[in-house]
Order: structure tokens, then C-alpha cells, then sequence
């Protein structure tokens, strides 16, 4: 579903840690035991933050791992927030609530793994594009040293 | 590239959309047998919870006690179509002037409040107000929210603390439901007694008292203690009542009426 594409100048090692680090930023969210939906967002965004003036590959993986988030969230907040209702509110466990979990689990799972294996692949300094927020980051990333 | 990202991101959208509408069709709810797991979950909540009441009232068992109340309460069951072997209503002796819905579809009347009752219709008044909080699933919904499923889960599979479940006991007889909670069990409960014939004005009188007494005797009457303001649930009933066409109501006889509360009295 991804490509991998060559990017045009070298990356070195400490590029490679810091784009790899922004892809692990979400799963260290995940790993201390935040579950709430908007803490891994808040981790990567942070990272992004203090990254966005680096090197072209560093922000755009910086970027492309937020972005990621961000469209996570928009599925898991809503996932989150029907929880609340039904805990809650007078709201009720039904099959509409089960097949949209079922939905965001499976998004959640493949954004995990895709997750893993960008942080592999960009710790090794290669460049790893995902759908959807790949082109995305591309039309909001520009790379400064080729515009000069 | 901001429109292939478009493009891809509305793709995603109906290919989660077409996904979601899928697995609707294989109704993971019933798979999961949530229903018969709650109900379990509940019934066992309510045996705990009745062993922790048992042990602190006596329990009054008196055949000619329970056959009055059945009287009392048998139109309500079956007028509403309620099932009436899916509730058990339980007898405590206390002084306390109180009456709660417990989880597994259990309510546990204390002497108290049927000593401070004046009329059948306002017993009834209160039993159709435990049946509304059951019948409208409120007991599990308070006990989920304040109390949290993992400890009720915790409590049910044997790994709890018996102080912990004590203070759980003393939230549901508490009966500090919202005011929204409560305002529909009332509604729900005038609605019962209209279906059966009572007058509802029984549940609208015992509100007026308690309305008037509670600064009285603010301990003994715990059945209000923290229920929203009496006075105006009892207007709020009122206005209700004039909007609902009624008929004739059930008469009881006087005389049954002080024998059952004479029986209560001196068991």
C-alpha cells in the first residue's frame, strides 16, 4: 500500500535516528500507557515541534508521522466519545458502536504496523511514503535547499 | 499532490464507510452475547449486594405480609405488562425510612418506609418508582458510572474488598440518582398507577410529606434524603396528572391496610 521512494539527498545517521524517532514518538504514547486518543497526537506534535527546523528528511517524517496521528484521532476520537456516552450518558452498547470499534481497531492495527516499519525503514535512511498523508506532507513540506 | 491526497483521503473514507457498513451485518453485538453477559453480570451483583443487606436487617418473611403486597402491587405488573417473576422484592426490618432498586432486578423495602407510608397508594407509589428505576435500567447505568465496570466485574469474579463493596451499598441505597433519572422514574411511575387504576396522587401526597418533614427528621428519611426537592417533584406530578386522562381508581379497604402495617408492627 506504501512506496518507497529514493529521496534525493544523502541522510545521515543522526537524520536517520531523529525521522526514525518521530514515527516511535506515537508508539512510546501507546507503551506508558496512555490510551486516550489524543495523547499520541500530542507526543508527535511536540516532536514535530522541536524538529521543524532540521533537515528536509527529518521534517518530512516529523510531519508525515503527525499527520498519521491526525487522521488517527479523527477515527479514534469519535470512537472514544461514544464510549463516554454509553458510560456515561444514557447512550447504549449496540451493533453500530461494535462494528465501529471493530473499524477503528483495524485502522489502529494497520497504523501500528506501518509505524514499525517506517521507523525501521527511515532509521536505516531510507524513504518510506505512506498513502493518504504521504502526498499530503508532500504538498505542505517543501524542500528548502532544492528551492534555493 | 494535495488532490491525490484528497482523492486518497475520500477513498479511505468509503472504503472504512463500505467496511463499517459490513461488519454492521454480522452483528458482533449479539455474537458477543453482551446482553447475557450483562445479565449475569447483574445478577450476581444483586446476590452480593443482597447478602450485605441481609446481614445488617432482618428479613421479614411473613407469608400474610408478602401475599398483601402482592395484592397491592399485582395490577401494576400486569397492566404494564412487567414481568412479574423477573423482580423480587425484598423485606427488611429497619427503622429507616428508605427503598432502593438493586442490580439483578431486585427491590428492597425497609419497614421503616412502610410504617411511614398512610396509604396503599403511596406504598405502591414507591414500589412503581423502584420498578421504573429497573424497568429503565438506571441501577447498572449509576452503578457503571460512579462505581466503574472493572471493580463491578472485580466484584462478581470474587477479587473484591468487602469494605469497598459495603460502601457500593451504601451508594445504591443512597438512591442519589440525577434529577433527570429520577423526574423520569417518577413519570414513569404515575404512568404505571394511571395503567393499573391506583391514583397516582398517592406518590404525589408521600412527596408532599416528605417534602414537609425532611428538615424534621433528616436522618430517618433517607428514601428522599438526597432525591431533588420533593415539593417540586410533587408539583411536577401534579401538572403531569392533569394532562393524563384518568378514570375511576381502585379503592382499598382501610381495614387490610392497618392490619398489614399492624403484622409489619409486631411480627
Amino acid at each position: 500500500m506504501n512506496e518507497t521512494k529514493p529521496f534525493n539527498q544523502p541522510v545521515d545517521e543522526y537524520q536517520a535516528e531523529k525521522a526514525s524517532n518521530s514515527y516511535l514518538m506515537s508508539m512510546v504514547a501507546i507503551m506508558v500507557g496512555v490510551g486516550l486518543p489524543i495523547f499520541n497526537l500530542i507526543a508527535t506534535f511536540i516532536f514535530y515541534m522541536a524538529n521543524r527546523k532540521e533537515a528536509y528528511f527529518v521534517r518530512w517524517h516529523c510531519t508525515q508521522a503527525l499527520f498519521s496521528q491526525v487522521i488517527l484521532f479523527l477515527f479514534n476520537a469519535p470512537a472514544f466519545v461514544w464510549l463516554f456516552t454509553i458510560i456515561f450518558r444514557d447512550n447504549e452498547f449496540n451493533n453500530n458502536f461494535f462494528a465501529y470499534i471493530a473499524v477503528v481497531l483495524l485502522i489502529n492495527l494497520i497504523e501500528f504496523i506501518a509505524t514499525i516499519y517506517t521507523a525501521i525503514r527511515t532509521r536505516k535512511g531510507l524513504h518510506f511514503e505512506w498513502i493518504i498523508v504521504g502526498p499530503l506532507t508532500h504538498s505542505v513540506v517543501k524542500n528548502k535547499e532544492e528551492v534555493i | 499532490m494535495f488532490k491525490k491526497f484528497l482523492l486518497q483521503f475520500f477513498l479511505f473514507l468509503l472504503i472504512a464507510g463500505l467496511l463499517w457498513l459490513g461488519i454492521r451485518q454480522i452483528n458482533l453485538y449479539k455474537a458477543a452475547r453482551i446482553d447475557e453477559r450483562i445479565e449475569k453480570l447483574e445478577e450476581r451483583l444483586g446476590d452480593l449486594f443482597l447478602n450485605i443487606f441481609a446481614q445488617q436487617h432482618r428479613q421479614i418473611t411473613e407469608p400474610e405480609v408478602h401475599e398483601y403486597l402482592e395484592y397491592l402491587t399485582s395490577e401494576i405488573f400486569q397492566k404494564n405488562n412487567i414481568d412479574r417473576e423477573s423482580i423480587d422484592i425484598y423485606l427488611l426490618r429497619s427503622k429507616t425510612v428508605n427503598a432502593f432498586a438493586l442490580p439483578g432486578r431486585n427491590i428492597i423495602l425497609l419497614s421503616g418506609l412502610i410504617d411511614y407510608t398512610e396509604t396503599p397508594e403511596q406504598l405502591i407509589g414507591v414500589i412503581a418508582h423502584e420498578i421504573a428505576h429497573l424497568e429503565a435500567d438506571h441501577v447498572m447505568k449509576k452503578l457503571s458510572r460512579e462505581v466503574g465496570i472493572a471493580v463491578l466485574l472485580a466484584a462478581v469474579s470474587g477479587n473484591y474488598n468487602m469494605e469497598l463493596l459495603r460502601e457500593v451499598a451504601k451508594l445504591i441505597a443512597s438512591n442519589s440518582y440525577s434529577r433527570a433519572i429520577e423526574t423520569e422514574a417518577d413519570l414513569m411511575a404515575m404512568e404505571y398507577m394511571i395503567n393499573a387504576g391506583i391514583n397516582p396522587r398517592g406518590l404525589i401526597d408521600l412527596f408532599k410529606r416528605f417534602g414537609e418533614d425532611f428538615d424534621i427528621l433528616p436522618s430517618e428519611l433517607q428514601w428522599l434524603g438526597t432525591h431533588p426537592a420533593s415539593e417540586d417533584r410533587a408539583n411536577q406530578l401534579k401538572k403531569k396528572l392533569e394532562e393524563l386522562a384518568h378514570t375511576d381508581f381502585k379503592v382499598f379497604d382501610a381495614e387490610e391496610w392497618e392490619q398489614f402495617k399492624e403484622r409489619l408492627e409486631n411480627p
